[in-house]
């Protein structure tokens, strides 16, 4: 006989509205264990005589909150655990220990192509999801035109699931999900195949059931989106909890993973000949008022994240004004220079520069490329480039983030040698006019808006 | 009157869910898109549920009583066709179980993988399908009987009750074959000759009278032996049968479903790394 395991899931049906203090989802040092098995049959034997210990760990006590409403994003590496995570959520799979505790009724939507027949239509597929959470005939036939106008697939809505494009399944299933207002509702990656229109469509209504309070866990490799959707998010890494907390945190922690080892580029670094070039920055001095800006030294970008593979180093990362003065508070619409010094450490074909300007929620404002890969075609190592972008500060009062970068063609794929995220951190100075809204600056024309009354006739 | 899984205990995954399923609504659902799906594109559809009993009585009724000449008196009047059409009808929807089962969980991968679908509700699909298609049998086979001379009599409310065993034995079919087949695919090989076998080795073709006396005993073992006396009793003979050879299969029937349904419940929680 299987040892019983000491895992448990509870699923506690309460009215929405009731008990509203207790989190949407809870999960207690949760882990899971794939068993290896040669093939069925011996799952078969395990399945009557008892389990062996030996297992693949998927996961490994996991502590996590969901709270009602919240939207909660999930990143990771291939292979970290994300989709066993989500099973484990949605119920597809037992846990192996832990417990999962998630309140009120959970839609998941994790593979395309699965939880849909494929002989049935659209519409008959639709029935049967409603039929799983729970929901009665006439409901469900209620809400199947709603279902069929977000759908927005036109007479396919009637032929069979087999015909349809992923695109379209994806519409589909996202719709019967959504309209079905679930407590918790899971998804995988499944936004990602519909159109662009269709994917912001999407995102509002999801944000409408949040504020609604039902909760979403979102898996997505789309990290801008988990940083301006996601109200928290969790990184796992090799089935554990690598941080989690606020979105930003999170994914920058991410992109460090997929890079280098931070320790490995400081040690680089060191190796470089010349690798203590004085920042010239921090030696600005006082704050001072200017008409083209000016430098605070308490305004320090407290989310800086670097990776690369250690074949350059980016250093003297600064914003100077036209007289070449370091600032970073900047006045809306002057000129200004973004620059920063790449020092090689091996010898270098086809280098690129970049450098992103990001607002405070990660939304990618704008970015510049230098250099044809042709133009730099030979660096020696141990050499340092200055890099200039010059800009126009077309931006409103705010805080705003720099990113720098510089990539090298590596065996046809570019490939970052150092990047460096929220690399340094500006504002754009409060004034008085309230004439403009929004992020972007459109104002940066010769002439002013004007009016015209007509006369009645 | 689902026999609800999710009170096992021994399987808590489904414990979570139990209340996320309506499972009489998704059954519901599964079976008229089932019967639907069926007919689909068929020129004749739903007639089809009729037509096809009568051509299968039709071509046995012809081999067995015409080119092998097997006799089969009610009384004195022969009415092989009807005798035939009696057992017939309860064979087909056993057949079906037998057929459909092994399939029912290897079909429903796409489920397994990635939904809380409650896998455990397919046979009752299975069976509600074949039940509809039974009913359609039983109606015609009504009809035969009038059409061969016979009166109905009194008898024939006990038709429910000679025709509920086949719950539980296509239930106990769908939840036995269809876990099973998930881990040994062999399975679905060899229902079909079992089904030809259950066929062949019942009083469906012959009567049991025939049978040498050694064997005859024997036949008690298949489940479609008494339901098939049992419903020519009340519909040829107009006499009821005993109550043991009404309960019998009931609850023999019965122990089989419950006990397909704990090696289904056990067997579930290797489905998804099976499929």
């Amino acid at each position: 006989m299987p040892t019983s395991s000491p895992s448990s899931v509870e699923h506690l049906r309460t009215g929405t509205g009731s008990n509203t203090a207790a989190p949407a989802v809870e999960l207690r040092n949760l882990g899971k264990t794939y068993p290896l098995f040669s093939g069925p049959a011996d799952r078969f034997k395990q399945l009557w005589l008892g389990a062996t210990d030996t297992g693949v760990d998927a996961l490994r006590g996991i502590n996590l909150r969901i709270e009602r409403g919240q939207i909660f994003g999930i990143v990771g590496k291939n292979g970290s655990g994300k989709s066993t995570l989500l099973r484990l959520l949605s119920g597809v799979l037992p846990p192996s220990s832990g417990t999962v505790e998630v309140q009120g009724r959970v839609a998941a939507l994790l593979e395309l192509g699965a939880g849909f027949n494929p002989e049935f239509s659209g519409r008959d597929n639709v029935l049967i999801t409603c039929a799983l959470l729970g929901i009665d005939d006439a409901t469900a036939l209620a809400r199947l035109p709603e279902i069929e106008a977000f759908a927005d697939i036109g007479a396919f809505f009637a032929r069979p699931v087999k015909t349809y494009s992923t695109g379209m399944y994806a519409r589909v299933a996202f719709a019967a999900l959504a309209v079905c207002e679930p407590d918790v509702l899971i998804l995988d990656e499944i936004l990602a195949v519909g159109d662009e229109a269709f994917q912001r469509k999407c995102l509002a209504r999801l944000e409408t059931l949040a504020a609604a309070g039902c909760s979403i866990i979102l898996v997505t490799h789309n990290s801008q989106l988990v940083i301006e959707f996601c109200q928290a998010a969790v990184l796992l890494s090799a089935g554990q909890v690598a941080i989690a907390g606020d979105p930003k945190t999170v994914v920058h922690e991410y992109y460090r993973q997929q890079g280098l080892v931070q320790s490995q580029t400081q040690e680089q670094q060191q190796a470089l000949p010349g690798g203590g070039f004085a920042a010239s920055v921090s030696s600005a001095g006082n704050a001072q008022l200017d008409a083209t800006g000016w430098y605070d030294e308490a305004l320090q970008s407290q989310s800086r994240a670097e990776y690369g593979d250690g074949g350059a180093q980016i250093t003297a990362i600064r914003v100077l004004d036209e007289a070449g003065a370091p600032v970073n508070v900047l006045v809306r619409g002057a000129n200004y220079r973004f620059c920063y010094r790449v020092l090689t450490g091996q010898a270098t074909q086809n280098l690129e520069f970049g450098c992103l300007i990001k607002n405070t929620r990660g939304v990618e404002l704008g970015g510049m490329v230098l250099g044809e890969r042709t133009e730099l075609l030979a660096v020696p190592a141990a050499t340092g480039i200055d890099v200039s972008f010059p800009f126009c500060a077309a931006l409103l009062p705010g805080s705003y983030f720099f990113n720098a970068g510089v990539r090298a063609d590596r065996a046809g794929a570019l490939e970052y040698l150092h990047r460096v995220m929220d690399a340094l951190m500006f504002r754009v100075q409060e004034e008085t006019d309230h004439a403009l809204s929004g992020i972007v600056d459109f104002s940066q024309v010769e002439q002013p808006p004007t009016f015209e009354v007509l006369s009645g006739d | 009157m689902v026999i609800e899984p999710t009170n096992s205990v021994r399987d808590k995954s489904s414990v979570r869910h139990s209340d996320n399923h309506n499972n009489w609504t998704l059954i519901s659902r599964l079976t008229r898109q089932r019967i639907a799906e069926r007919y689909r594109g068929s020129l004749l559809g739903i007639s089809w549920a009729f037509l096809l009993p009568l051509l299968m009585v039709s071509l046995l009724a012809f081999v067995f009583g015409e080119l092998l000449a097997v006799r089969w008196q009610v009384g004195e009047v022969e009415a092989y066709g009807a005798v035939l059409f009696a057992g017939l009808v309860i064979h087909l929807f056993v057949a079906e179980c037998i057929s459909a089962a092994p399939g029912l969980v290897l079909a429903h991968g796409h489920y397994v993988k990635s939904t809380t679908f409650p896998l455990v509700i397919l046979p009752w699909v299975m069976v509600f399908d074949a039940g509809f298609h039974l009913l359609a049998g039983v109606l015609m086979l009504i009809g035969i009987t009038i059409w061969f001379g016979f009166s109905l009599q009194s008898a024939l409310f006990l038709l429910p009750l000679v025709l509920l065993p086949l719950l539980p034995l296509g239930l106990g079919l769908g939840w036995l074959l269809g876990s099973l087949t998930a881990y040994f695919r062999d399975l679905g090989q060899i229902t079909n000759l079992v089904a030809t076998a259950m066929l062949l080795l019942s009083p469906v073709l012959y009567p049991l009278a025939n049978v040498p006396a050694p064997y005859r005993d024997l036949y008690l073992l298949n489940p479609l032996t008494l339901p098939v006396e049992n419903l020519r009793l009340i519909l040829f003979y107009g006499r009821p049968p005993s109550v043991f050879e009404l309960l019998i299969p009931v609850v023999v029937s019965s122990a089989f479903a419950l006990f397909s349904l704990w090696v289904f419940l056990r067997l579930r929680r290797g489905f998804y790394d099976v499929l």
